[in-house]
């Protein structure tokens, strides 16, 4: 399981999850305006993807001290 | 970390406006929301609605000219078909609201304070206090003033008196600006007085519309679609009105004014029940209830595919007044439409005024004159009345805002999942978290799709 507490270089790994998203969410409306001009639904699905897998991973809890 | 104080109603934050609020007064508060607990439901709502305060005045502020103008539009331009924004943009926001009542009640901190103190002044004092809040009022409220004085104008045309403009802006200015000093004024009595001018306030939109709707008729098919169907316009300007439409939802402003409202009502670690109910009935239902009925009521008379509604506000309101039948109706249609500029304007600069003290590392007193200047700065917005139609400013600027809504978003949940931060009482729900991502990633869209449409790379 991946620990989104720990500290990655500069930040948590929450914040690099957050850019992540960001990143994620770029590519997947810009997947969707390729799509929707005619193009290919491979750019939308990576970036949904993305999106989906960031959303579910920094949405757990922080297991920290009490 | 800020001061905090025990008593019965557990450990609360200490915020000056609330320190002239009587400890005994809380405690009774806190009983009469321990005796609601044990009551039936329908009391006990309404129990809360009587106790609850901030929600409610989070709901006025946020219902204000931009966002009034934007469902007018959306429902003369779109139809019924953009109805499913409001609630899914507010219903997503309920989480993040959520957070900032745990805040309150047991953070044991101000939240600007602590972005500061964790994230940096940057997004803290600045992104957050000063241009999520303190330049939203500011800039905002010319638009509020502007569509203010053009109801009171039109309210006295009623009566076939014309009313001077520079009356009219004396009548709006003189109006909120005692409502506004009137805040933490007395002890409790103060805040609790402008909280029930607020709850009037939405009381009066609630009616008002829901009688003019009655009046015009729904296509009920229409608007079940539009409610449950997801449709976006394809780009150009259309694609701003939608983008103002989801930014004039929940934002930094409403965030950072329920927390501060909070600690203002003296809120501790007992009323977070309330605050939670606050934000259900106070602010989703009211907000989203007032904006539904508004772009119904402008789809089922004004939207018609191929054809131009006037542009508009007060266009829309002039044109629409006149199928409402009775005089009565127009009249009632008016003053619903009056208490919206009126109560954006007041919790707008409240808002201003709490951000920018924290911000700036003052602190609130409700007599100094510093918070008097500061509380009334927004009223240079007043000028706002003889500026020409700034409507499409206002929706313009809510669309630019909502690129720095996102990254004070990411903020707060970090602050929530921060154990050095909350501790205990951290988020500890995987179906809240999430709330809040999703939250988060609509906010996130709604800048790039901006940044998109900014430079036509969208459809």
């Amino acid at each position: 399981m991946i620990d989104v507490d720990r500290k990655l270089g500069p930040w948590r790994g929450r914040v690099w999850g957050l850019v992540l998203n960001f990143v994620g969410n770029v590519i997947a409306l810009v997947g969707l305006v390729r799509l929707m001009r005619g193009g290919s639904a491979w750019v939308l699905a990576f970036g949904l993807a993305v999106t989906l897998v960031c959303v579910a991973v920094l949405a757990v809890p922080s297991r920290g001290h009490d | 970390m800020s001061e905090t104080s025990e008593s019965r109603s557990g450990r609360r934050t200490a915020y000056p406006i609330a320190e002239s609020i009587p400890q005994e007064a809380l405690d009774a508060e806190v009983a009469a929301l321990e005796a609601l607990a044990a009551r039936p439901w329908p009391t006990r709502i309404w129990g809360y609605v009587r106790l609850g305060g901030p929600g409610f005045m989070g709901a006025a502020l946020t219902l204000g000219a931009g966002s009034l103008t934007s469902a007018m539009l959306s429902g003369a331009r779109f139809g019924y078909k953009t109805m499913w924004i409001t609630w899914l943009f507010v219903g997503v926001g309920v989480f993040m609201l959520a957070a900032m009542v745990r805040f309150t009640c047991k953070g044991g901190f101000r939240v600007i304070q602590e972005q500061n103190r964790r994230h940096g002044r940057f997004i803290g004092s600045f992104l957050t206090g000063l241009i999520g809040c303190l330049a939203v009022a500011m800039i905002f409220n010319a638009g509020q003033v502007s569509l203010g004085v053009h109801l009171l104008e039109s309210l006295a045309g009623f009566s076939g008196v014309p009313l001077a403009k520079w009356v009219a802006v004396a009548v709006y200015g003189g109006l909120t600006s005692w409502i506004l000093l009137s805040y933490g004024r007395g002890g409790r009595r103060g805040t609790r007085a402008v909280e029930t001018v607020m709850k009037a306030c939405i009381g009066l939109m609630l009616v008002a519309f829901g009688v003019s709707l009655a009046l015009v008729g729904v296509d009920w098919a229409a608007a079940l679609e539009g409610l449950f169907v997801p449709w976006l316009p394809e780009g150009g300007d259309d694609i701003y009105l939608v983008i103002a439409s989801s930014a004039s939802a929940v934002g930094v402003m409403d965030w950072v004014f329920l927390h501060y409202a909070g600690l203002a009502r003296g809120w501790g670690e007992k009323h977070e029940a309330l605050g939670r109910m606050d934000i259900g009935m106070g602010l989703f239902l009211p907000f989203v209830v007032v904006n539904l009925l508004v772009v119904a009521l402008f789809a089922g008379t004004f939207y018609t595919p191929g054809l131009d509604a006037p542009g508009t506000a007060p266009e829309l309101a002039a044109a629409l007044a006149p199928l409402l039948g009775a005089r009565g109706a127009e009249v009632l249609f008016y003053l619903g439409f009056l208490a919206v500029p009126i109560s954006t304007t007041v919790g707008m600069s409240l808002a201003g005024a709490m951000a920018a003290h924290e911000a700036l590392g003052w602190e609130p007193d409700v007599r100094s004159w510093r918070w008097k200047a500061v509380l009334l700065l927004p009223q240079v917005g007043l000028i706002g009345a003889w500026a020409a139609n700034p409507i499409w400013l206002i929706i313009t600027i809510a669309a630019f805002l909502s690129l720095s809504g996102n990254v004070v978003g990411w903020s707060m949940y970090l602050l929530l999942n921060d154990p050095e931060v909350m501790g205990e009482h951290r988020c500890r729900s995987y179906v809240w978290n999430l709330g809040i991502l999703l939250g988060i990633t609509l906010l996130n869209a709604v800048a790039i799709v901006y940044v998109m449409n900014r430079f036509g790379w969208w459809f």
